[in-house]
C-alpha cells in the first residue's frame, strides 16, 4: 500500500500541470478555423448516423431496407431528398445507416489498434534493454508484411463477420501506434518525476500508468484521430471487393462500390455516399492535423 | 553494409516460415475447399480430384509436403487453371502488376514532389494552400472513387481514352492516375513537411545570406535532407501500390497479380494462394531493403546497425 499523502502530492502536481496544458491546446484548436470546422462536421454527422433509426421513422419516413420495386431507381426528389437505388429503397436512409456502420468500424478498430499499440509499445519502451529490442524487430518485421493480403484471406475464409472486421483491420493499424508510443515513453521515462516516482518507491506498474500513460494523452489522442479515416478507408476497400459489411446492411463502401458500378445511369447513386464518406475522411484529418498542432505532437507520419 | 544486408536476408527465411506456416493452417482450417464450387461432380470424382493433389492425406503431411516443394522454389499447381502452375501464373502476371506500380509511382513521386516543393517554397500562400487542399482532396477521395470518377470523365464523356483493359499504351494513363494519385497526396505533404524543417536550419540561413535563389537553395541544400520523410514512406507506399492494384485492376479490368490473388482467395486455390502471399511478402521486404540502403546514403547521421 502507498502511504496516503505521496498519492496526494502525485495527483496534485499532475493535475495542475495538465489543466493548462488541456486550456492551451484548446485555445490554439480554437483558433484553428480549419480543425474547428473538422470538428463541428465529425460531431454533426455522427449525430445524425447515431440517430438514424429516429430519422428514418419521423423525418425521412422510409427505412433502409423497405423496397419499392414498382418505383425502382428515381433521382433525387421531395419524397426521397437524394434519391432512391434500383430496389426503391431511399438513398438518404442507405447513406445514414451506412454512415452508422462505417463510423462504428472506424472507431472500434481503432479503439483495438489503440489498446494492442498503447500497450506494446508502453511495455517495450518502458522495459528497454534486450525486451525492447525483441518487441521492437517484430515491428519492424511485420512492417514489411503486405498485411491487407492478410486481412483479404481473414475475411474470405472466416465470413464476412463485422466483430472480426474489426479485430482484422485493428491487427493490422496497431504497429505505428506501438512505435510512437514507445519513442514517447522512452522520453518520458528519463525525466525527473519519473525518478521521483521510482526513488518513493512506486510499483513499475503504477509508474507505467500512472505517472507515464497520461503524459502520452496528446499524441495518442492525435494519431487516434488519424488512424479512424485510416481505417474507415480499409473498410470501404474491403467492402469494394465484396468482403465487408453484407446486404441488407450496408456501409459507405458498399454503398460507393454499387453506386460506381451504375454511375452512368444512376449518378446520385455514387455521388451521395462518397461525399459523405469524403467529407467525413476531410473532417477527420483536418481535424487530426489541427490537433497535432495544437498539442504539439511530432508525428512520425507527416 | 555488406553484413547489414546479410543479416536482413537471414532474417527474412524464419520470417517467411512462419508466414507461410501461419497462411497453410488458416486456409485449411477455414471452412470449405477448392472444388466446393463443382456441383455437378459426384463424390467419386471429387475424390478423385482430391487424391490427385494430395488432398486426402492428413493434414500435417501435406504441410511437410508443401514446405518441401516450397524450398525448391515450386509453388505447385492450380486448381483453377489446371493446365499452369502457379509459378507460370506469377510469372505472367506480375509483370503487369509492377507495370502498372511502377507507372502509379512516378505518377506520385512526379505529381508529390512538385507540389510539396512548390508549397515550402511559397509558404502560406496561394500556392501553398492550393496544392495542399488539392492533396487533401488526394487522401480522401478513395481509389474506388476515383477510378470511375475518371474513366465516367475521360472514357466515356472525353473519350480519350478506353475505359477498361490493358493493351496500348494509353490504357495505362487512367489506371496510373487513379493508383497513384494517393500517394500522390502523401509525398506532396510529406514532402512539404520535410522541406520546412529544413528550410528553417540555420545553414540555410547562412546560404540565403550569401545571396543563393530559391531554387538554388532547394536543389543544392534542402533538397537531400528534406526527403528523408518521403523516402521512409516508399518502403509502405510500395506495399500499398502493390496491394491497392487489386481494386485498380478490377476497375479497369487489367490482368495483373492482384486479381488473381482475389480470384485465388475466394475459389480457395490453395497453392496460388500460398504462391501469392509469399511472392508478395518478399517482393515488399527487398523493396523495404533498398529503401533502408537509400535512407542511410541520404543521411549520413544514420548508421547500417
Amino acid at each position: 500500500m502507498m502511504p496516503a499523502p505521496t498519492l496526494q502530492l502525485d495527483e496534485q502536481v499532475d493535475g495542475e500541470k495538465s489543466a493548462s496544458f488541456w486550456r492551451d491546446a484548446w485555445h490554439r484548436l480554437w483558433k484553428n478555423k480549419l480543425a474547428l470546422f473538422g470538428l463541428f462536421v465529425v460531431a454533426a454527422l455522427s449525430l445524425v448516423c447515431l440517430l438514424a433509426p429516429l430519422l428514418c421513422r419521423y423525418v425521412i419516413g422510409f427505412s433502409y431496407e423497405q423496397q419499392n420495386l414498382a418505383l425502382g431507381p428515381v433521382p433525387p426528389n421531395r419524397a426521397h431528398w437524394l434519391g432512391t437505388d434500383p430496389l426503391g429503397r431511399d438513398l438518404l436512409a442507405r447513406v445514414l445507416y451506412g454512415g452508422q456502420i462505417s463510423l462504428m468500424v472506424g472507431l472500434c478498430a481503432t479503439g483495438v489498434s489503440l489498446f494492442i499499440g498503447v500497450i506494446y509499445g508502453a511495455v517495450s519502451g518502458f522495459a528497454g534493454g534486450k525486451v525492447d529490442m525483441v518487441l521492437m524487430r517484430l515491428v519492424d518485421i511485420l512492417y514489411a508484411l503486405p498485411f491487407t493480403i492478410f486481412v483479404i484471406l481473414l475475411m474470405v475464409f472466416f465470413g464476412q463477420y463485422i466483430i472480426l472486421l474489426f479485430v482484422a483491420i485493428g491487427a493490422v493499424q496497431w504497429l505505428t501506434m506501438a512505435r510512437i508510443v514507445r519513442g514517447q515513453v522512452m522520453a518520458i521515462k528519463q525525466q525527473e518525476f519519473i525518478e521521483a516516482a521510482r526513488a518513493l518507491g512506486l510499483r513499475r506498474r503504477r509508474i507505467l500508468f500512472r505517472h507515464i500513460l497520461p503524459n502520452l494523452l496528446g499524441p495518442i489522442i492525435v494519431y487516434a484521430t488519424l488512424t479512424v479515416p485510416e481505417v474507415m478507408l480499409l473498410e470501404a476497400f474491403l467492402s469494394f471487393l465484396g468482403l465487408g459489411v453484407q446486404p441488407p446492411h450496408s456501409s459507405w463502401g458498399v454503398l460507393i462500390k454499387e453506386g460506381a458500378e451504375m454511375m452512368e445511369e444512376y449518378p446520385w447513386l455514387l455521388t451521395y455516399p462518397a461525399v459523405a464518406m469524403a467529407l467525413t475522411l476531410f473532417s477527420l484529418n483536418f481535424l487530426g492535423d489541427g490537433l497535432r498542432d495544437a498539442l504539439d505532437v511530432r508525428g512520425s507520419k507527416d | 553494409m555488406i553484413r547489414f544486408v546479410a543479416r536482413r536476408f537471414l532474417e527474412t527465411i524464419p520470417v517467411l516460415f512462419i508466414l507461410a506456416t501461419v497462411t497453410f493452417f488458416m486456409m485449411r482450417l477455414a471452412p470449405g475447399g477448392p472444388f466446393d464450387a463443382e456441383k455437378q461432380a459426384s463424390k467419386e470424382v471429387r475424390a478423385r480430384m482430391q487424391a490427385h493433389y494430395g488432398l486426402d492425406k492428413p493434414l500435417f503431411e501435406q504441410y511437410l509436403l508443401q514446405m518441401k516443394h516450397l524450398m525448391q522454389g515450386d509453388l505447385g499447381p492450380s486448381y483453377k487453371y489446371p493446365s499452369r502452375t502457379v509459378n507460370e501464373i506469377i510469372a505472367d502476371a506480375f509483370p503487369v502488376s509492377l507495370e502498372l506500380g511502377g507507372e502509379s509511382l512516378a505518377v506520385a513521386l512526379v505529381l508529390g514532389l512538385l507540389a510539396g516543393m512548390t508549397a515550402s517554397l511559397r509558404q502560406n500562400t496561394f500556392w501553398d494552400h492550393f496544392p495542399m487542399s488539392l492533396a487533401m482532396i488526394g487522401l480522401c477521395v478513395p481509389t474506388f472513387v476515383m477510378g470511375p470518377l475518371l474513366i465516367s470523365a475521360f472514357a466515356l464523356h472525353l473519350d480519350w481514352f478506353n475505359a477498361a483493359g490493358w493493351y496500348f499504351p494509353r490504357d495505362r494513363v487512367l489506371p496510373a492516375l487513379t493508383l497513384g494519385a494517393f500517394y500522390a497526396a502523401y509525398i506532396a505533404r510529406l514532402a512539404r513537411g520535410g522541406l520546412l524543417e529544413v528550410l528553417r536550419q540555420d545553414f540555410v540561413r547562412t546560404a540565403q545570406a550569401k545571396g543563393a535563389g530559391g531554387a538554388r537553395i532547394l536543389f543544392k541544400h534542402a533538397l537531400r535532407g528534406g526527403m528523408l520523410p518521403v523516402v521512409s514512406f516508399l518502403g509502405p507506399a510500395i506495399a500499398g501500390l502493390l496491394t491497392g492494384s487489386f481494386v485498380v485492376e478490377t476497375i479497369f479490368g487489367i490482368p495483373g497479380l492482384g486479381r488473381y490473388f482475389v480470384t485465388a482467395a475466394f475459389n480457395r486455390d490453395y497453392f496460388m494462394i500460398m504462391g501469392s502471399v509469399l511472392f508478395y511478402a518478399v517482393f515488399v521486404i527487398a523493396m523495404n531493403l533498398v529503401v533502408d540502403i537509400v535512407l542511410v546514403w541520404l543521411n549520413p547521421k544514420l548508421r547500417f546497425e
